[in-house]
């Protein structure tokens, strides 16, 4: 693009994109979706803050093992195993755990839920974004000012899905998996989900990313 | 998508309806993740990309997501372009990020841009007229984004944060404009803090998921096959994510000239983060900053 040309069609172009964009979203969110899980645990309803999360990653769709709703069960700190549940193989109670990691630039809190030794569901409820300092690199001083006061959330290219993941090790480790560990965000349990939901410490010479699927959770409408 | 969903509301309504309002809201990731998933051997993109020759009927999500990358790849001089995969195959992006396996994409053989694919918005078919890969990356996270939104409209102040790619209306829970802080691409904490009522703040930068050579990563200018140079982060502000997302993409490889240029053409805001830590803004962007 040669910057000193101009460009008399830009007028008539610019908001082209903009509309174009917004009549895509327009005819695409009116034929709507139909849900490929089934209906997991009821989240939290923390009253204080109207705030629902999901991790979502690659959703294959694999068939599920399971067609019926699960049946919603209250999240509480801690364990409530069911009067016959035995240790199942992946050595995971049956019960709702919370845990909480921590990302770039706050915290994630999730509530894992195992029934039949599987998690069913691990939806985040609560997200919170810490006070930034500002780091000023050569800034104009207008855009200094009021800078400092706490934001709600960040726009950037860095992904905080390892907060996910140690906050899921951590409720893990209530649930009898192996105790997550301080210093990285992997714990170390296999667990199979309805929807193929994998956990699993990332690999030797991998970066320290772990991998997770998350199947299941939410009210889908069929 | 390895990212972190996230959709809140400020609202009176009662808490069960608010939840279920959310949750209908990020299914739609679920959905645009099904369709547009190039990682994925089961998504309809990955399965369209091994028909060539023959128009394909495709759902009217990926139809608009496709059609919407080769707009922009016009508008942009082939800048964006919704066909780069073959180069960040052979640059080691072809790991499904959830799974770690290694991905057999069709092979994409020789060059290919957006121009090799032909749309039918009558009978909402595609044809590649050559082996190619579609990535649209830089398209579906922006478009699920707004899928939520549009979940929430009732909702009168809400915001969805999909790993950093924001819709923002209304107020926080303070009564006042969403605070969006814009990371700082190389140190701890924020460049600067925008305050939105109604936008998309979508960010581009060389720092999300680095490719097996070093210094190389995966925003790849498509006139060298390499990786973009010129800037080193690029936010744009926009009335839908779907545009806000692959404009910065856009720009980012256009680099702080080009870019700036490109985003004042189509009438949305935007800063450049350069090499050298300097800031480029386009002449309205200083009205978003809170």
């Amino acid at each position: 693009m040669d910057p000193s040309q101009t460009r008399p069609m830009a007028k008539r172009m610019s908001k082209r994109l903009i509309a174009l964009s917004s009549a895509a979203i327009a005819s695409v969110y009116g034929i709507g979706y139909v849900a490929t899980q089934p209906a997991a645990a009821q989240m939290a309803s923390g009253a204080e803050s109207a705030t629902s999360a999901g991790s979502v990653q690659n959703v294959a769709t694999q068939p599920s093992s399971s067609a019926s709703a699960v049946p919603a069960t209250s999240p509480s700190a801690s364990p409530s195993a069911p009067a016959t549940a035995a240790p199942s193989s992946s050595g995971l109670k049956d019960g709702t755990y919370s845990g909480t990691g921590n990302s770039r630039h706050g915290s994630v809190s999730v509530n894992v839920t195992i029934q039949n030794g599987k998690i069913v569901s691990a939806p985040i409820t609560h997200v919170t974004t810490r006070y930034s300092q500002n780091v000023i690199a050569g800034l104009p001083a207008e855009v200094v000012k009021a800078q400092s006061a706490q934001v709600n959330m960040v726009s950037g290219a860095t992904d905080s899905s390892m907060a996910y993941e140690g906050a899921v090790a951590q409720a893990l480790a209530q649930a009898g998996g192996a105790p997550a560990s301080s210093s990285n965000s992997g714990g170390s349990v296999q667990v199979t989900g309805p929807n193929g939901t994998i956990y699993s410490n990332p690999p030797q010479g991998d970066s320290g990313r772990g991998r997770f699927r998350r199947g299941g959770g939410g009210n889908f409408r069929d | 998508m390895d990212t972190i969903v996230t959709a809140s509301a400020v609202s009176d309504e009662a808490d069960e309806a608010v939840q279920s309002k959310l949750e209908q809201a990020l299914g739609w990731f679920r959905e645009v993740e099904r369709i547009c998933s190039r990682f994925d051997p089961g998504s309809e993109v990955f399965r369209l990309s091994s028909h060539v020759g023959r128009p394909v009927a495709v759902s009217p999500l990926l139809f608009e997501a496709v059609q919407f990358g080769c707009v922009l790849s016009e508008a942009t001089d082939g800048l964006f372009d919704p066909t780069v995969g073959g180069a960040q195959v052979e640059r080691g992006f072809n790991r499904n990020y959830a799974t770690g396996e290694r991905v057999n994409a069709p092979s994409a053989g020789e060059p290919a841009s957006w121009r090799d694919l032909v749309l039918d918005a009558e009978r909402r078919t595609i044809t590649l007229m050559k082996p190619l890969l579609i990535d649209l990356g830089a398209v579906a996270k922006g478009m699920a984004v707004d899928l939520a939104a549009w979940e929430l409209s009732d909702l009168g102040s809400y915001a969805v944060n999909a790993g950093g790619d924001i819709y923002a209306k209304g107020r926080n829970e303070d009564g006042e404009p969403w605070r969006i802080g814009i990371d700082h691409p190389r140190a701890e904490g924020i460049l600067c803090t925008l305050a939105v009522s109604d936008g998309a703040v979508c960010s581009s930068g060389d720092y999300l998921r680095p490719a097996k050579d070093a210094g190389e990563h995966h925003l790849l200018d498509p006139r060298s096959g390499r990786s973009a140079r010129q800037a080193i982060a690029c936010t744009v502000v926009a009335p839908t994510a779907m545009l806000a997302d692959a404009l910065s993409t856009a720009a980012f490889i256009a680099g702080p000239d080009c870019g700036l240029r490109l985003l004042e053409e189509q009438g949305v805001d935007g800063l450049i983060v350069t090499p050298d830590l300097g800031t480029r803004m386009t002449s309205g962007f200083k009205r978003w900053l809170a």
